[in-house]
């Protein structure tokens, strides 16, 4: 394929850009300054037969057009095996484009800009991807750093490859540093682990011990509340219950009497009223045989029965009212008595039971105890008084006195056992951050184990991918080598001025020339940037002849944006020169863009542009 | 195990955009035929680091398209 005319409208920096009787043999020279619209014309190249540039995909051309203009348009003149085309694309704002290709008798062979690749594909046997690699030098590539490796990598169609291959390589270092890092962590952990010892039935056993404590310390304290309280209590209602229950035993008497008052008056006005034979020959006084006396015994019946049930009420009254209220008080102060008296004289290890004693023992608390059982040994305190307090058959100020000596004792007790839980208390939250702490490693442990598993997947899988990405890359690398040993040798010669005859691909991705002089091979990366240029510009050369070969086409045009923007002028003018002698090979017609026109190389046409100029017709 | 060269059907999941990918599991088709019978031959450990390998190649192929 070779480029006969471009006209472009509304292209970029271009209203009109028209290039007409090109050559088709030899360089094309493409001149100017800075922002003068070199790089627009190989954009117009590229747009004009792919419909894509090298910055922008299909559906973002519409940034092509010129400013305020609604459409840009390309139309491409070319030759391609003895025939010439057509090819008219165009893209609106909204990023529609339209292509047509016609024949030199303006027959139209495809009007789609799909059937257009379609159709360009076939013909001259390479797509834009091959394009772009091949035929197509950006200025973006040849100013960006590491530019001509990539290139390299691009032409041995392993750029994709060894860019992931590098981040493999990168993530397998990464991954395996952070797997490092992960062990050593662990390996602190399980230290960390071993260092503490935790009785698992530890905790659960001061908890119980605590319980006891906690529940034998409530109960001298309600003891202790309850005892002088209740003291108080039965000295006020000692003298009440004597009081009450001697009117009680009084009111006994008295309806005895009027029990027996009422039986006899009654038995004697039976006798009168219904069996009066039974007195006959019984010398009785007068007014005893008179009627009315059998009434008046009646009536006076009558009269001691209510006097005697209303004492029977009245007893009952004070019985159920006064006298019962009193006693279940006794009682209530008697248990609290009984059960202080029978805690101050119980030993402490039958008061708390196996566990809390072992426990007290085991932190050397026992020694501290206040001394139990003292109460029964104090001869002025008789063990029988909770007993007698239940009939209020001792004196309050007894009472009074055992009352406080058990309110006492039980007080030291309840001091001792407060003293005790705060120990344990320290013991518990102790045992409880030594648990927590054994927790907490365990689930670190865990977690770094689940997080080593998971990056030792991650690295087998990584290490496996790199294994098959450059299995897979072998076979391009062979390819590529095999081409640059058969055909790239000249040109690469003449483009280094004899100083590197070869170049390779290991299989590590790394590019290597062979040096004339030094008789061995150098990595690429340790010759200069400039020759690093003149072998990527030799390759791409090699590589596009061997293509267009392989096509069975006879010539090909390729345009080189900048491609010595950091040569010197010397070899500026030998590369000139080696591109002059290329073309005698397939690549005849060689589009250079370069800020100013060298001196003395032949050049077949010359092309300027220049800056703010929106028009060019050449 | 069987002798039969197995076909890894998995790479046929879904259609790859980028030519590096293609070429890749064009490899991988192959290979996996010729390797599967072998012992030890951990069949998911293949597929999952040679699915990693085309997600990236064709990540790659989009973000170079974008950029």
């Amino acid at each position: 394929m070779i480029i006969t005319e471009v006209l472009a409208e509304n292209f970029r920096t271009y209203e009109r850009l028209h290039l007409k009787d090109l050559p088709q043999l030899g360089l094309i020279l493409v001149t100017g300054g800075n922002e003068s619209g070199k790089s627009s014309i190989g954009e117009a190249l590229s747009f004009g037969l792919f419909g894509r540039t090298d910055n922008l995909t299909p559906d973002r051309t519409n940034k092509l057009i010129h400013w305020g203009a609604e459409q840009a348009s390309v139309d491409l003149g070319f030759a391609h095996t003895g025939n010439l085309y057509h090819l008219k694309r165009s893209v609106d704002k909204q990023g529609n484009q339209q292509a047509t290709l016609l024949d030199d008798q303006q027959q139209v062979l495809a009007e789609s800009p799909a059937s257009v690749d379609q159709f360009l594909s076939r013909l001259v046997g390479f797509n834009y991807s091959t394009f772009s690699r091949t035929f197509y030098w950006s200025q973006q590539l040849g100013t960006e750093r590491e530019a001509d490796t990539t290139n390299l990598h691009a032409m041995a169609g392993v750029k994709a490859y060894a860019q992931l291959d590098e981040v493999l390589q990168q993530e397998l270092q990464t991954s395996q540093e952070a797997l490092g890092k992960l062990e050593a962590d662990h390996k602190a952990t399980q230290a960390a682990q071993a260092s503490i010892t935790v009785d698992n039935q530890r905790l659960p056993d001061l908890l119980e011990v605590r319980e006891t404590l906690e529940d034998r310390q409530k109960q001298s304290q309600a003891l202790v509340s309850a005892i002088p309280s209740g003291g108080e209590r039965y000295l006020e209602d000692h003298s009440a219950y004597q009081r009450y229950q001697k009117k009680s035993r009084w009111l006994g008497r008295w309806s005895v009497l009027g029990i027996i008052g009422l039986l006899v008056v009654l038995a004697g006005w039976a006798l009168l009223t219904l069996m009066p034979q039974w007195l006959d020959g019984v010398n009785r006084p007068d007014f005893t045989r008179e009627p009315m006396f059998a009434r008046m015994l009646l009536w006076t019946g009558v009269g001691i029965a209510i006097m005697t049930s209303f004492i029977l009420f009245r007893g009952w009254y004070i019985e159920r009212y006064r006298l019962q209220p009193l006693r279940q008080q006794a009682n209530s102060f008697s248990h609290s008595l009984q059960t202080g008296w029978e805690q101050a004289n119980t030993t402490l290890d039958n008061m708390l039971g196996h566990k809390p004693s072992t426990y007290l023992q085991e932190r050397h608390l026992m020694s501290q105890a206040p001394e139990f059982g003292k109460l029964a040994d104090d001869l002025s305190l008789s063990p029988d008084v909770p007993k007698q307090v239940r009939d209020y058959s001792v004196l309050p100020d007894q009472v009074r006195y055992t009352g406080q000596a058990i309110s006492e004792d039980l007080k030291q007790r309840g001091r001792f056992i407060g003293q005790c839980m705060s120990t344990l208390d320290e013991d518990v939250a102790k045992e409880r951050g030594l648990v927590g702490q054994f927790i907490a490693l365990n689930r670190e442990a865990t977690e770094q184990t689940a997080q080593m598993s998971s990056y030792q997947h991650d690295l087998k899988v990584k290490a496996k991918a790199s294994e098959l990405l450059r299995q897979s890359s072998q076979f391009s690398i062979a390819r590529f080598n095999q081409i640059v040993q058969q055909r790239c040798q000249g040109l690469l010669s003449d483009f280094t001025q004899s100083h590197y005859n070869s170049l390779e691909i290991n299989n590590d991705f790394a590019l290597r020339v062979l040096s004339d002089e030094k008789g061995d091979y150098l990595d690429f990366d340790e010759i200069s940037s400039g020759t690093q240029r003149q072998i990527s510009l030799a390759m791409r050369m090699a590589l596009g002849n061997s293509l267009i070969e392989s096509n069975d086409t006879e010539s090909q045009f390729i345009f080189l944006d900048e491609p010595f923007a950091f040569f010197d002028a010397e070899r500026t003018f030998a590369a000139l020169q080696s591109l002059q002698e290329a073309t005698l090979g397939h690549l005849k017609q060689v589009w250079v863009t370069m800020q100013d026109l060298p001196e003395d190389v032949y050049v077949a046409k010359t092309i300027q542009c220049m800056q703010n100029e929106p028009v060019l017709a050449v | 195990m069987s002798s039969e060269p197995v076909r890894a059907e998995w790479l046929h999941a879904t259609p790859l955009k980028s030519t590096a990918a293609r070429r890749f599991a064009e490899f991988c088709q192959q290979n996996f035929a010729a390797v599967s019978n072998q012992a030890n031959f951990d069949a998911d450990l293949y597929q999952e680091a040679a699915k990693w390998v085309i997600e990236r190649l064709e990540q790659a192929a989009t973000t170079g398209e974008q950029g």
